[in-house]
């Protein structure tokens, strides 16, 4: 893949996979930019992050959070010797985003991909979808569960 | 009627207090609301992505503050609504990083789909 794509083509990547780094030779060398999911955040980035706002709100302890720093600073420090902006973020979940993603699929903009709908009642179905994702190979779309 | 979807996230959360009801996106119908809730109403069909505090889309019945909350898309059945929120508001998030337009530009997202 590193060879299939032209060196300095491109301007985003949306990082899915963890390989943010891999790919900043492949990145333009002007305004380019990388956003992780998958690489790990900054110390002060996973404090603030929704996921661990919650019923006991934890904090990261000291140690983890100079470790997470110090990986984080470093492939911003990468990424800049390549002139790329890269950046971990975590999902901050709120309805005035699902609200524009209702306009954008109500203007056909985007459209849903389900790959696998199951009836949580038929218990087989529903484990065999699970084997699936977990081993993320062979599904297309989202697994739904319904319901009804 | 409430329909999660299951995403990889839920293998990656460990947080093992039980019981730990899995899922966090959801579509579905409201069948009640509190005394102070003013976005919506009992009927609506609506779509969230929870918020941790009410992790559990895994269940005929979800709750959630109305902040996570948002009316489904009128042209999408629930399940293709419930497919969306996690993944997709994390995808428009992620682009809404980049300051200016990506129109024109080459956007590169690895894994965007997996091979049988």
């Amino acid at each position: 893949m590193l060879k299939a794509i032209e060196p300095r083509s491109i301007d985003f990547v949306f990082d899915t996979m963890g390989q943010a780094m891999d790919f900043l030779p492949l990145m333009a060398e002007k305004d380019s930019f990388i956003v992780s999911i998958s690489t790990l955040p900054s110390g002060k980035t996973l404090q603030n992050a929704p996921i661990l706002r919650g019923a006991t709100d934890p904090s990261v302890p000291f140690v983890a959070r100079a470790f997470l720093d110090a990986g984080d600073a470093y492939r911003r420090w990468r990424a800049s010797r390549f002139g790329v902006t890269y950046m971990y973020i975590f999902l901050d979940p709120n309805a005035k985003d699902l609200d524009k993603m209702s306009k954008f699929a109500e203007e056909g903009k985007i459209k849903a991909v389900v790959g696998t709908a199951v009836p949580m009642k038929q218990f087989d179905k529903v484990i065999e979808a699970l084997e699936v994702v977990y081993n993320g190979k062979g599904g297309l779309g989202k697994t739904v569960f319904e319901m009804v | 009627m409430i329909m999660p979807s299951l995403s990889i996230v839920h293998f990656l959360t460990r947080q093992y207090r039980f019981p730990y009801i899995i899922g966090y996106d959801v579509a579905g119908t409201v069948v009640e609301v509190g005394t102070d809730v003013q976005t919506l109403k009992v009927g609506d069909e609506v779509y969230a992505r929870l918020p941790e505090i009410h992790r559990g889309s895994w269940a005929e019945y979800a709750k959630s503050t109305e902040a996570f909350i948002a009316l489904k898309p009128t042209n999408m059945s629930f399940s293709e609504a419930a497919s969306l929120p996690l993944a997709a508001v994390t995808a428009l998030q992620a682009f809404n990083q980049y300051s200016g337009s990506l129109e024109g530009k080459t956007v590169f997202i690895p894994a965007g789909r997996t091979f049988p």
